[in-house]
């Protein structure tokens, strides 16, 4: 074979092999933070809220010290996932990511209608394309993966606010099976 | 085939593997560099979190942007220079001179060179609306530097590179329109050590 040839066919597979590793670089980082998540909260599918990000947080690359997250990792290989939080006075919203990391909803307080009593509050089922069963009144979401990452996201807007905001919403956000 | 010519083989398979694992790095770099917007000091890239990204650019957003929201709900604009060009240095001070962004609520936080929030005695990360003194004609000053400064101080680490990220939530519609036009703060490099 000629120089060129093989220099063709070296570049190729270098091409190929630096696709790949690409390819597969966010679903091996999510899957690395999603097992760290998931044994912090003893397993998937349920909420655990975290502490306003300062400089000793390690969790997730980027954090916003403005906003109290809360994490719940979900799989709904088997049974859908039931999100519910109460809204509070400034932003707050819910997002999915998929296990390519895709964002594949984000919901925020401004596009929620208020329920009977006047009052809004999240109530979302993920589940996976064909689930059945599923409960009626809930707005129902389709993940593009079976596990993934739910976020909350509540804005501190004032410092003072953090212990309401800690005590009478994030403590409240929820997703488990249903 | 000989063993001699077989070996040559491997090699040459081995090296183009060793080379495109290597080289992922650099090409999600240059990738980025050349799909991001720039706007002035800060650039963004609209494939952030959404479906539409390609796989360099979900790698780019792994690594350093995990769990970032779609544009819809929020942009994400990142200074790594100012507005000369030069790379952000703890060892100098800077001066970000803006107005207030067009969306619903808005940030401007500082990471150092790990993507981490940079420890400093005033326990101060960020700054928005709610933490500015604003000039009379509504704009604002942020002094970004590792030394306190007495009015908006942004704390810098004291040495290495860092960033600035503006996170826009729930920006008005009419932002999409021009990214570029978006008014984002100046950054001017005042003296270094």
């Amino acid at each position: 074979m000629s120089l060129a040839r093989k220099l063709a066919l070296f570049l190729a597979i270098a091409a190929a092999a630096n696709l790949a590793t690409v390819a597969a670089l966010p679903r091996l980082i999510n899957a690395v933070v999603l097992h760290r998540m998931a044994q912090l909260a003893g397993g998937p599918n349920r909420a655990m809220p975290a502490p306003r990000a300062d400089a000793s947080a390690r969790a997730v690359v980027r954090p916003s010290p403005d906003l109290l997250y809360t994490v719940c990792v979900f799989d709904v290989s088997e049974r859908p996932l039931r999100i519910t939080a109460p809204v509070q006075d400034s932003y707050v919203s819910v997002s999915g990511f998929a296990a390519d990391t895709d964002n594949f909803f984000a919901i925020n307080d401004a596009a929620l209608e208020p329920g009977p009593d006047g009052v809004k509050r999240f109530d979302l089922v993920v589940a996976k394309a064909g689930a059945t069963g599923l409960p009626a009144g809930a707005r129902v979401i389709t993940a593009p993966s079976d596990r993934g990452l739910i976020l909350f996201r509540t804005l501190i807007a004032r410092d003072a606010e953090l212990p309401r905001l800690q005590r009478d919403f994030q403590a409240r956000q929820e997703c488990r099976s249903i | 085939m000989s063993i001699k010519h077989g070996l040559g083989w491997a090699g040459l398979v081995v090296a183009a593997l060793v080379t495109g694992v290597l080289s992922v790095k650099p090409v999600i770099g240059l990738t980025m560099d050349r799909l991001a917007i720039q706007a002035g000091a800060w650039r963004t890239n609209v494939a952030t979190g959404s479906a539409e990204a390609n796989p360099y650019e979900r790698a780019a957003v792994a690594v350093a942007g995990l769990y970032a929201l779609s544009r819809e709900e929020t942009l994400y604009y990142t200074a790594f220079t100012d507005s000369d060009g030069r790379a952000l240095d703890g060892r100098c001070e800077y001066r970000l001179a803006g107005r207030p962004l067009p969306s619903r609520w808005w940030s401007l936080t500082l990471y150092g060179a790990d993507h981490y929030l940079v420890a400093n005695p005033a326990n101060v990360f960020s700054r928005h609306a709610n933490n500015l003194e604003f000039d009379a004609d509504g704009s604002f000053i942020v002094p970004v530097s590792a030394q306190p400064q007495a009015r908006n101080w942004l704390p810098a680490p004291a040495q290495g590179a860092f960033s600035i990220t503006a996170r826009l939530y729930n920006p008005d519609p009419a932002v999409f329109a021009d990214l570029v036009a978006v008014p984002l703060p100046t950054i001017a490099r005042g003296t270094c050590r």
